[in-house]
């Protein structure tokens, strides 16, 4: 085994572990820190499928963001400082959890059955350059868009708040 | 590692995500499900380009990118809802949230 083979098989290991952790955590601010283990493990995952860029964005937003978004929503909500053992109450009953072994597994046995065409491995310096001119190129329309999408959600999110507040 | 144990890495991401977002009563840990199977997603579309399937190289880190951009933006919102209920109701279990206009 390669020794790329063998660190991607432990950030996996670590994804994994850390998903565990955000879904069967009775305590809701361990499982908002779990998250900073799976999104962080998903980057490094980024970085070893070449994907430079992309990891350092995964990195920035969402475990410099969302992850920092999430324990601050955490902490804000009063249940978790009152009693942090069952602030994260879950359904009490076995069949969604039979349910999603058998789609889990149903869907590994579809993966390991299809033959996809691995074609080639290809070895880029940096994928900035491309994915930067990829952008304003081919990809303009959805870039302008999601930039209106970014400040309608900015000022939605905004708006949200003081309206709670005025009430 | 191969395409195959990134497909089931993320085949397992987004299991453990649906379960926490089918099981799971306070909204908060729903939004992280949310976040749990969108980066399943995006970590295939990763996977695919890497392997070279696509039209060309890096259109799968392309949308990627996209899937990620919009998940900040839906997390926002999301939360911004999330804060603005807490407000309204004092709490934010998904299960006793049973009427519309307050």
């Amino acid at each position: 085994m390669e020794l790329l083979t063998v660190i991607s098989l432990g950030i996996g290991l670590l994804v994994v572990a850390s998903s565990l952790v955000v879904a069967f955590n009775q305590n809701l601010l361990r499982s908002a820190f779990a998250m900073f283990g799976a999104l962080f493990g998903v980057g490094a995952l980024y970085a070893t499928l070449q994907a430079d860029f992309l990891a350092m964005v995964q990195i920035l937003v969402y475990a410099g963001g969302i992850c920092v978004l999430f324990i601050f929503g955490t902490m804000f909500t009063k249940e978790v400082t009152e009693d942090p053992e069952r602030s994260n109450p879950s359904y009490q009953n076995l069949f969604p959890y039979i349910a999603i072994v058998i789609i889990a597994c149903f869907m590994i046995f579809c993966l390991q059955d299809a033959q996809w065409a691995e074609g080639s491995r290809w070895a880029l310096d940096s994928t900035v350059k491309d994915l930067g001119r990829r952008l304003l190129t081919d990809y303009l329309l959805p870039f302008e868009v999601v930039s209106f999408l970014l400040l309608t959600s900015l000022i939605g999110a905004m708006a949200l708040i003081l309206q709670g507040g005025k009430k | 590692m191969t395409l195959l144990g990134t497909l089931c890495i993320s085949a397992i991401l987004f299991a453990l995500g649906l379960v926490t977002f089918i099981t799971r009563r306070n909204a908060i840990a729903v939004l992280m499900a949310v976040e749990l199977i969108l980066n399943a997603a995006a970590l295939n579309f990763a996977a695919f380009a890497h392997a070279g399937i696509g039209a060309h190289i890096l259109q799968g880190q392309v949308f990627s990118l996209f899937i990620i951009i919009l998940a900040a933006a839906e997390a926002v919102v999301a939360l911004a809802l999330v804060m603005a209920v807490y407000r309204e109701k004092g709490h934010i279990y998904l299960d006793r949230l049973t009427s519309l206009q307050g």
